[in-house]
């Protein structure tokens, strides 16, 4: 190339650039080719705010609500819970019948080709060992500060377990009995929690040959030399580390469920499909979930590194952020399955002891305004809540409240009535309120301010408390005069029973009123919802007319996913967005 | 020296011990470690109670539990003790496999966010002290103190939307149009101007030069697909290695007839360290950090043989300009084979390479090169955002420090005995600048740590930061002492390290 | 976190950085002949410092973005018994105006009904900014007093007595130069959340940030207590107080308001950082950083939560840092080119 081509070769690239230069960008065609719509991926991962602590999820130490995440793929259960809260049966992990009424009898079969990840049949041993863990039955002979004995097993809960007689069988079957020495209510949701017993029954020096006859005789002969290192595997042998670093031995930790372990590290789980499922075979390979700041997680599913995510604490920002992201993502909202709410102490000589200055500050309360600022920015269809047991999204809610007219009086903010009601008492205007909430949250510091804004036209003082231990200061009456937090409802028929009763757990105001009593004792020798309806309805507008509490609104709550993935949908249960996530799949392009 | 050390030991103990005493008895006070079980209303509670009781001894009043605290420590000091645990956290795990690995990741991104801002600290002072109240030196001085005014959290979330989602996005499909390459190169050539100064005429040259150079290479990279396919290539490395080469011997050693063989020493290591790596190329698929180590040490032994060989009467100098050009080298062929590796890395990432929390993708499983590229792109962002208050307080530090010891008599005096400029900056004054900087790189340390907390909260790092945020937010204290116990055995050993460098450094310091 | 500036190193030689030999700023005293010994315009220092300062032009910026911002803050909203002229209420929520977009308008100049916006639930983010910013401002100064005070008499006390005083004084200092001042900070804050306040926080703040001054203030001592005028004072029979405070403490004035000023600067960071961990200030209190903590998530769709608190820590924090490095060169006699 002579110089006097190379000049002309460059002034044409020069003025081909000039001429780009006006319109054109550079870059431009250098995509790769796209991959077709039907293929799909390998992996989805999911976001989760805390990492999962332990492979069994059923002791007293383990608490990350994300272990349940975790469980619906990697452990089966006799039955699966829906997102409405109605209860399925699980053929595939097996059946169960229900066999006499008084005394109450079940009768449970795992199914022919139930094996656990390892290959072991899941069998009598199984099921053994989930009742001697949480029927409370193996005391150790050692004490808590109150006196009370402490058992050989940490289970988190006997409840229900506590009534079942021990299950007769012998090593190797596939069928067992529970027999409730007294009607228990929830009975059908109870068989869960099975835990490998060989692998038990191995790191505590007991054969697991003969599908585990060692320990089937040691739970059956009741020995507690052989048991007490079982039950220390069982309570803290699963356990993982903080920020879960690694997962323990593969051989320790064999699932029931379509899932098995792979590897962890730093907070990040990875599941892969288990060869030994039995059932229908998991859609997409392998399952991620990754540890994330609540706060970073938008970020994080608009940067790609997660695909679906449930906030615990939607925010409307959360949901607006997530709008902004458009087509990229999935946003589904609806009501979580717990509800906000505002506690009186209305206990000795406090303010609230007077039925009249609950009343009134029943009236004064804007629960409609705090509905529209808090819940319907993230819910849209959010309303005021009327009922502690049920839900608006629960098919009975409206059944039940019509039977509480009560109720009706407090739907609008009547600041004169409620003037009216606060002077009736005798009481020196205004009257101060100490309103505690909890330090670290800017929304109840929100919801205490613009109720403060309310009330205090009505005669109240109300002062914003803004404390850092809420719920020591709830155990200690006369400490504080309302509060704003949250329950979480269980689905459960019984559970609400240790808030509403004269000197129940959970009444921290230490309300006390005969008929609602008189009425839970009926409520919890029930043994169906149908039948325990009528009976909440009566309840529940007692709690009206001698008001508890005021009820605000069911929380609202949000699932976000990629717009590749399909399959996941809201679900307020406890069991978590991940209840169907075996059907998940995501598409590549 | 061995008094020094062995006396400083003791006094650091006791130090060390106050400080865990204070710190474990505010910790004890700031709250009540049953707290979430006092709000847990599911069955179970008093076990729950008991069992934490038992595990925190909750039940000894605080002065005993810090005996017992010091107890389990002790037996991670004491050969043949019990377990060693650091105490049980509220879950009743050990604490010290959880610090095991909160310290390793908390380390990488201490050690990479102190090394890079010394760097570039360093180097931004001495050119400030140098140009001393020109534009550069003004708007170093602005940066710096900016940098001192900004929350980090602020930064870092900031960082998060705008660099890693922004230019992930913008990785996806990347072009730029005309008018912002050429606003680009405008800004170039805005910053070279600063940076070199001089008359008005020069400043336009230098100006119309690096926003041309800047542009020019933009347009090139893009069409041919760079960005998606990066690398420096042989060639890239051979001429980056002869320019290093050049700029060491220029600033260490000078370009006078004399310290040729410098000069001819480090040019022949940056070529015959290429060649090296060229043949080296079938390795790099399957490197480990085995056989990265092993050739590092090929090629440092390379160049000190050549220095040693060509160096002549200025043999030690060229050695060490050589083996310096060497690791130079090493350097670029990293830089070039992490590139390499960027397009497997960007499909792993489903094209989203650069990412905004946790330190390394699940499940990578690829190649040395994929997986180190992958844990820099997560290591990049929470290191600049630790590293703006760190490089400020360098560069002024260094600024300062230059300046005093320009003031100095002897620099003076070696001015006037005809030394050239290079020999009075770099001699003279640059290595007695430095050592301030020991004392500081030392007390530092404590500092970073403290803004490792915030960043890790912000990009999602379960380090030393988390354990001591989650930890004292459950009002969990051992996890909490843990972190303090890490912290203030670091600061004191680091003190002792800089005392020693000190003397080391400066011969009018004794130890006693 | 911890600012670095302030950690100087007591041993070896000495980091002067640029603060170099200090001049006293009362030219009242006895060692006026001291002065002149020591070449600086012996006339009136304090009218050097000023003039040399006034003449720093980013300081000088620094020192009017800084009053005009406490002016606003505490003007605005009032403080205390005192009304504002702002006319509405940091705590009132009032119905959301357009989600509660900002109405601040450059051109046509008018500041509208909301300013800076509104929160959540109404409140007007204009009066909450400028409550968060007298909050903070407060925080500020009460560390940057409490921790000056205590790191001068403990640098003063250990330079001047030496001893065992020295000895347990900078023991006691090296025990809390272990501890990352953020760390420490956060558990401080944890202890006394239930004491309320920023009062309380900015007290007990200024309680663990008074270290790197004791160490420079007690090198300050120790090369003063030589001097002759020390020799002079004592000579004449004064007290061991009224030689450290009436005639070696002027002396060292310089150091102590520049290191004062750089504790403020970072007080004001602290404070947001502890904020954002959820260590620091709390709702329904307010301050800069909890403003900002509680609207990260906004940043992307009401961005003015969140820009607006983090611009006004960033302009204190800049402003404060200029004002620190003016008088810093103000009070350097080496210092004879002021530019800038």
């Amino acid at each position: 190339m002579t110089f006097r081509r190379r000049f002309t070769a460059i002034s044409a690239v020069a003025a081909g650039s000039l001429l780009l230069a006006s319109c054109g960008s550079a870059g431009a065609g250098t995509e790769e080719p796209a991959a077709s719509a039907d293929e799909f991926a390998d992996t989805i991962t999911i976001g989760i705010e805390q990492a999962p602590d332990g492979y069994n999820a059923n002791t007293d130490i383990s608490n990350s609500v994300y272990n349940a995440y975790v469980d619906n793929l990697t452990q089966q259960n006799f039955t699966k819970i829906q997102p409405d809260g109605t209860i399925v049966a699980n053929e595939a992990f097996g059946t169960y019948e229900k066999t006499s009424d008084d005394p109450l009898t079940v009768e449970y079969t795992f199914a022919d080709d139930a094996v656990w990840s390892d290959g072991t049949p899941i069998d009598f041993d199984d099921a053994l060992l989930t009742w001697a863990a949480f029927s409370g039955t193996h005391p150790s002979g050692e004490v808590d500060e109150a006196g009370d004995p402490l058992d050989l097993f940490h289970a988190a809960s006997t409840n229900g377990w506590a009534e079942v007689t021990m299950p007769e069988g012998e090593a190797g079957d596939k069928t067992f009995t529970l027999t409730f020495t007294t009607p228990y209510a929830d009975w059908e949701v109870l068989a869960t929690g099975f835990m490998p017993a060989h692998i038990a029954a191995e790191q505590s020096g007991l054969s697991a040959d003969g599908d585990g006859a060692e320990l089937v005789a040691a739970i059956q002969g009741d020995d507690t030399a052989a048991l007490t290192p079982v039950a220390e595997f069982w309570s803290a042998g699963w356990a993982y580390q903080e920020n879960l670093p690694e997962l323990p031995d593969a051989a320790l930790i064999p699932t029931s469920g379509p899932y098995k372990y792979d590897n962890a590290s730093n907070g990040t789980l990875t599941l892969v499909a288990n060869d030994k499922w039995w059932g229908e075979p998991a859609k997409t390979n392998s399952i991620v979930f990754k540890t994330i700041d609540a706060n970073e997680m938008v970020q994080a599913l608009q940067n790609g590194e997660i695909d679906q995510f449930d906030p615990s604490n939607a925010t409307s920002d959360m949901v607006a952020q997530l709008a902004d992201l458009g087509d990229a993502a999935t946003v589904e909202t609806g009501e979580a399955l717990s509800f906000s709410h505002i506690d009186f102490d209305s206990s000795g000589t406090g303010v609230f002891s007077d039925v009249a200055v609950r009343q009134a500050f029943l009236k004064c309360v804007p629960r409609q305004e705090l509905v529209d600022k808090f819940a319907a920015p993230i819910n849209p269809d959010a309303q005021v809540l009327n009922l502690r047991e049920y839900l608006p999204a629960q098919a009975a809610y409206e059944d039940v409240l019509a039977d509480v007219p009560t109720a009706k009086d407090y739907a609008e903010v009547d600041l004169e009535g409620a003037k009216a009601l606060l002077t009736g008492t005798g009481a020196t205007l205004p009257v101060t309120i100490r309103f505690n909430f909890s330090a670290q949250s800017t929304l109840r510091a929100d919801q205490v301010a613009l109720i403060k804004a309310s009330c205090d036209q009505a005669g109240f003082n109300v002062t914003a408390v803004a404390d850092p231990d809420l719920f020591t200061t709830l155990t200690l009456p006369g400490q504080w005069d309302a509060a704003v937090f949250g329950w979480a409802g269980s689905g459960l028929i019984a559970s609400g029973q240790s808030i509403y009763v004269t000197g129940g757990g959970q009444n921290f105001g230490g309300y006390s009123d005969a008929k609602v009593d008189e009425l839970w004792s009926q409520i919890v020798a029930v043994t169906s919802h149908e039948e325990a309806e009528p009976l909440k309805a009566e309840m529940e507008e007692q709690l009206w007319v001698n008001p508890y509490n005021v009820v605000l609104y069911a929380n609202p709550g949000v699932t976000a996913y990629s717009s590749k993935v399909s399959g996941p949908g809201y679900n307020p249960t406890q069991y978590g967005s991940t209840w169907n996530a075996e059907t998940w799949t995501k598409s590549l392009s | 020296m061995f008094v020094f050390v062995v006396r400083r030991a003791v006094v650091s103990f006791f130090i060390v011990l106050a400080s865990t005493a204070l710190m474990y008895v505010l910790v004890a006070l700031s709250g009540n470690p049953l707290k979430d079980l006092l709000e847990y209303n599911g069955p179970g509670r008093e076990a729950r109670i008991a069992a934490r009781t038992a595990a925190l001894n909750l039940d000894v009043p605080i002065p005993g539990r810090y005996v017992l605290w010091l107890q389990e420590v002790g037996t991670c000091v004491a050969p043949g003790g019990d377990e060693c645990t650091l105490g049980l956290d509220r879950k009743l795990r050990p604490v010290l496999p959880q610090l095991d690995v909160a310290l390793g990741s908390t380390m990488r991104l201490v050690i990479a966010a102190t090394v890079l801002a010394l760097l570039l600290g360093v180097v931004t002072g001495v050119v400030t002290a140098l140009r001393q109240y020109s534009t550069f030196d003004y708007s170093v001085t602005f940066i710096a103190f900016l940098c001192f005014s900004l929350p980090v959290f602020w930064v870092s979330t900031l960082l998060k939307q705008y660099i890693a989602i922004d230019l992930n996005t913008w990785l996806q499909d990347p072009q730029m149009t005309y008018a912002s390459i050429g606003l680009l190169g405008l800004v170039a050539g805005l910053i070279w101007t600063i940076v070199i100064g001089g008359d008005a005429r020069r400043r336009l040259v230098v100006a119309a030069v690096a926003a041309a150079a800047t542009s020019g290479t933009l347009i090139v990279l893009l069409n041919v697909g760079w960005f998606r396919r990066p690398a420096l290539g042989i060639a890239g490395i051979a001429v980056s290695a002869l320019v290093l080469a050049f700029l060491w011997s220029a600033l260490f050693a000078g370009l006078r007839p004399r310290t040729r063989p410098v000069l001819y020493a480090s040019l022949a290591t940056a070529v015959a360290g290429t060649i090296v790596v060229a043949l080296a190329q079938p390795l790099m698929a399957e490197m480990t950090w085995l056989t990265f180590g092993a050739l590092v040490l090929v090629l440092i032994a390379l160049g000190l043989g050549i220095g040693y060989l060509v160096g002549g009467h200025t043999r030690r100098l060229a050695m060490q300009i050589s083996a310096v050009t060497a690791v130079s080298v090493v350097v670029l062929m990293s830089v070039d084979q992490l590139m390499r590796a960027y397009p497997a890395l960007f499909k792993a990432t489903g094209g989203r390479p650069m990412a905004t929390t946790g330190s390394q993708t699940a499940n990578l499983n690829g190649t040395f090169w994929e997986s180190n590229l992958d844990l820099g792109l997560h290591l990049a962002l929470p290191t600049l955002a630790i590293m703006l208050i760190s490089f400020a307080s360098y560069t002024r530090y260094t600024r300062a420090s230059m300046l005093d010891v320009m003031n100095q008599d002897y620099v003076r005096t070696a001015r006037a005995k005809g030394l050239n400029e290079r020999t009075v900056v770099v001699r003279h004054t640059f290595r007695n600048a430095l050592i301030p900087l020991a004392t500081l790189v030392a007390f530092d340390f404590a500092g970073v740590l403290g803004g490792a907390v915030v960043t890790e909260t912000v990009f999602g790092w379960s380090g030393m930061g988390k354990l001591f945020t989650s930890g004292l937010s459950n009002i969990d204290p051992n996890p909490v002492m843990a972190f303090f116990l890490v912290t203030a055995v670091a600061t004191v050993l680091f003190n002792m390290l800089a005392d020693i460098a000190y003397a080391y450094l400066d011969p009018r310091i004794r130890l006693r | 976190m911890t600012d670095l500036r302030n950690d100087l190193p007591d041993d070896g030689p000495a980091i002067e950085l640029a603060m170099g030999t200090l001049v006293t700023l009362d030219d009242d005293l006895a060692e006026v002949d001291v002065l002149a010994q020591q070449s600086v315009a012996a006339r009136s220092s304090t009218q050097t410092v000023m003039r040399r300062f006034r003449q720093h032009r980013a300081a000088m910026s620094g020192f009017v973005v800084l009053v005009a911002i406490i002016l606003l803050a505490f003007s605005s909203i009032g403080f205390g018994p005192v009304p504002g002229w702002w006319k509405l209420d940091f705590k009132i929520p009032m119905p959301l105006v357009d989600a509660g977009a900002p109405t601040l308008s450059v051109w046509p100049p008018s500041l509208g009904e909301h300013p800076f916006g509104q929160d959540n639930i109404g409140r007007d983010y204009f009066a909450l900014t400028m409550k968060g910013a007298q909050q903070s401002l407060i925080i500020a100064f009460l560390v940057g007093i409490v921790g000056t005070v205590i790191g001068t008499v403990i640098g003063a006390c250990a330079g001047y007595f030496r001893g065992w005083t020295e000895a347990v004084l900078m023991r006691l200092t090296d025990v809390m130069i272990t501890i990352p001042l953020l760390a420490v900070a956060a558990v401080i804050a944890v202890s006394s959340k239930g004491l309320g306040g920023v009062w309380i926080l900015g007290a007990f703040l200024g309680l663990v940030t008074w270290t790197g001054l004791a160490r420079i203030v007690r090198g300050e001592f120790l090369s003063l207590r030589e001097k002759e005028f020390v020799d002079a004072a004592r000579s004449v029979g004064a007290s061991s107080g009224r030689i450290i405070f009436r005639h070696i403490l002027p002396n060292t004035i310089g150091v102590i308001i520049v290191a004062a000023t750089l504790a403020i600067s970072s007080a004001i960071l602290l404070e947001s950082a502890l904020s954002f961990l959820g260590f620091g200030v709390q709702s329904p209190d307010t301050s800069l950083g909890q403003l900002i903590n509680s609207y990260r998530s906004a940043m992307t769709t009401r961005p003015w939560l969140f820009w607006w608190p983090g611009l006004f820590i960033i302009a204190i924090a800049l402003a404060v840092n200029f004002i620190g490095d003016g008088l810093r060169d103000a009070f350097d006699p080496r210092q004879d080119r002021v530019k800038a």
